[in-house]
């Protein structure tokens, strides 16, 4: 008896993943993205998020705070080659011909570059041990923290990978990732951005919309120690959307 | 095995293959030849199941590429143009992606990977970087992953080009040894490796097939005029040319330019090809009868090339 059809896009989304995965690691880049991460991740904490000065055996305002700007740079950085390299060297044409859907490549694309965000992250673990050292920290927080940092990486990878899917110009799915990832992180964080939503207000749901799509408020949660139902529906549906709009160019570029 | 009916394939405005049909049968070598833009690499991708048809069917091995793409794309093995590969990946490590992808069951994938590196003589660059390769390595890696699951139908776009002649006949080869048990489709803008390597030769023009059939078929139908070529010594024009002329089945006899007491013609038989070979006799026996000194005699087949111009450019 055959696999089962979802079975057998599972194992082909792990071929694009174990790919991927090791394309990232055999690039010297990755390690540079590493360092850079980790250097800014603690740069962020320590002088700008002056976490010695508060005194406090917390990461939530000093350190995770600052991770949607550290991931609306980083994850354009990571995505930026995923599909402009298919594309250079016309290797797309081979993975189209072997079978793959459109949604395999992208998710088995996605997932590679998560788990390198992921990864990045988990090294920004001896903060955990420093907090430590100042005092017994609440747990609740940091796991939290990390939970939702992981979720907004998600969702912030999958608008990148959208956006590189525009061009097959390195430096441009940057920029447009960049762009992109620091709309979503501004959008209901800025008085004008409330004005805006506030224009809205005679239509009562298109006004509640609007709210409800503020990134940063959805963080928020996370950072204060409470893991919420709609945070993660927020962040794996703003993932997933980039996904499916990036499955849907690759296709449409072939015909 | 592989069967095109009607199919075209638009861009927009552009026609790229208009109404093109054909089969090739197992065991069957099919050359696509045509000039630059005549739509041979379009067919392929759609072939493949890269590009969608416009209009028409195309099915591998009686599966349809519209309705059961997934079934015909796992019987095609495909070397698409300019040799796509990994570069950061090992030759080992492309073909083991290469074999997983194509669904070779886990426990074979090794056995497959290292039949095929023998195979395609890859095993001294093995464990090299793609990157590091040379051309000629590279289309064999290439090549490598296109037969890595043992498929029906190989569809192999351009198989050697930018290859010295050394590398390209050992891919001639490796390709004329495949077809004993594959159907396979070649494109090439190359007429001689048609020759070589196809059993039948597609002239594609414009997007539409302008000739079909074996070597053989094709000079009959496009190749009208053989040619002998004669080369004499110690005689004049004035004395040959008439007596030439009137050997049976000669239409015409054009003067070639001559050197020291040497003069060449080149007589052009009309009419069937089996004509050929009476009127190189007459000519023999024209020459052994005035005492002529023949330097050379030969007859000329029409080359593909003067099919290609004759099909191609009317």
């Amino acid at each position: 008896m055959g696999a089962l059809p979802v079975s057998k896009a599972m194992n082909r989304i792990g071929v694009i993943y174990k790919k991927e995965l090791l394309t990232f690691f055999y690039t010297p880049t990755i390690y540079v993205c590493f360092a850079l991460f980790v250097f800014f991740a603690n740069y962020l904490n320590f002088v700008l998020g002056h976490f010695f000065q508060r005194n406090e055996a917390s990461l939530a305002s000093s350190f995770f705070s600052w991770h949607p700007w550290l991931y609306a740079f980083f994850a354009p950085a990571i995505s930026m080659r995923l599909l402009s390299e298919e594309y250079r060297q016309k290797t797309i044409e081979l993975l189209f011909t072997m079978r793959f859907q459109p949604w395999e490549i992208v998710l088995g694309k996605f997932l590679s570059s998560w788990t390198v965000l992921l990864v990045a992250l988990l090294l920004t673990l001896p903060l955990v041990f420093t907090v430590y050292h100042l005092g017994p920290p609440d747990i609740g927080p940091l796991v939290s923290g990390y939970v939702g940092s992981s979720l907004l990486s998600g969702a912030l990878l999958g608008v990148s990978i959208a956006a590189a899917s525009f061009s097959r110009n390195q430096f441009i799915s940057y920029i447009l990732g960049a762009c992109c990832c620091s709309l979503i992180l501004v959008f209901g964080s800025v008085a004008n951005m409330d004005a805006f939503i506030r224009l809205f207000s005679g239509i009562s749901w298109v006004s509640e919309w609007f709210g409800s799509m503020n990134s940063t408020a959805h963080y928020k949660h996370f950072q204060r120690g409470v893991i919420s139902f709609s945070g993660i529906v927020y962040f794996v549906s703003t993932g997933a959307l980039g996904l499916y709009v990036a499955q849907m160019l690759i296709n449409n570029k072939r015909k | 095995m592989i069967t095109f009916s009607n199919v075209t394939k638009r861009f927009g405005q552009k026609v790229a293959v208009k109404e093109l049909s054909f089969e090739v049968k197992p065991g069957e070598v099919l050359a696509l030849l045509g000039p630059n833009g005549a739509g041979k690499s379009t067919s392929m991708k759609m072939l493949t199941g890269f590009l969608p048809v416009s209009d028409g069917s195309i099915s591998i091995c009686d599966f349809d590429m519209g309705k059961d793409a997934g079934l015909a794309q796992s019987r095609i093995g495909y070397l698409p143009e300019g040799t796509p590969l990994y570069t950061e990946a090992t030759v080992t490590e492309f073909l083991r992606f290469a074999a997983a992808a194509r669904e070779v069951p886990a426990k074979k994938q090794n056995d497959a990977v290292l039949s095929v590196v023998d195979r395609c003589g890859l095993k001294e660059v093995q464990h090299q970087l793609i990157d590091t390769l040379s051309k000629g390595y590279r289309q064999r890696t290439c090549l490598a992953q296109s037969i890595i699951h043992d498929p029906s139908v190989l569809v192999l776009d351009e198989p050697t080009d930018g290859l010295d002649p050394n590398q390209k006949q050992d891919i001639q080869e490796m390709i004329r040894e495949m077809s004993q048990d594959k159907s396979i489709l070649l494109s090439t803008h190359i007429m001689e490796e048609a020759e070589f390597m196809s059993d039948r030769i597609l002239l594609l023009s414009h997007g539409s097939a302008v000739a079909d059939g074996t070597m053989e078929e094709l000079r009959k139908r496009f190749g009208d005029e053989e040619r002998i070529v004669l080369k004499l010594a110690g005689v004049s024009a004035a004395e040959v040319l008439p007596k030439l002329k009137a050997v049976p089945g000669v239409s015409s006899i054009e003067e070639q330019s001559h050197s020291g007491t040497e003069l060449g013609f080149v007589v052009s038989v009309s009419g069937d090809t089996s004509n050929i070979s009476s009127v190189l006799t007459g000519i023999a026996s024209l020459c052994h009868d005035n005492s002529w000194r023949v330097v050379e005699i030969k007859a000329i087949e029409a080359s593909l090339k003067d099919i290609f111009t004759e099909a191609t450019c009317g």
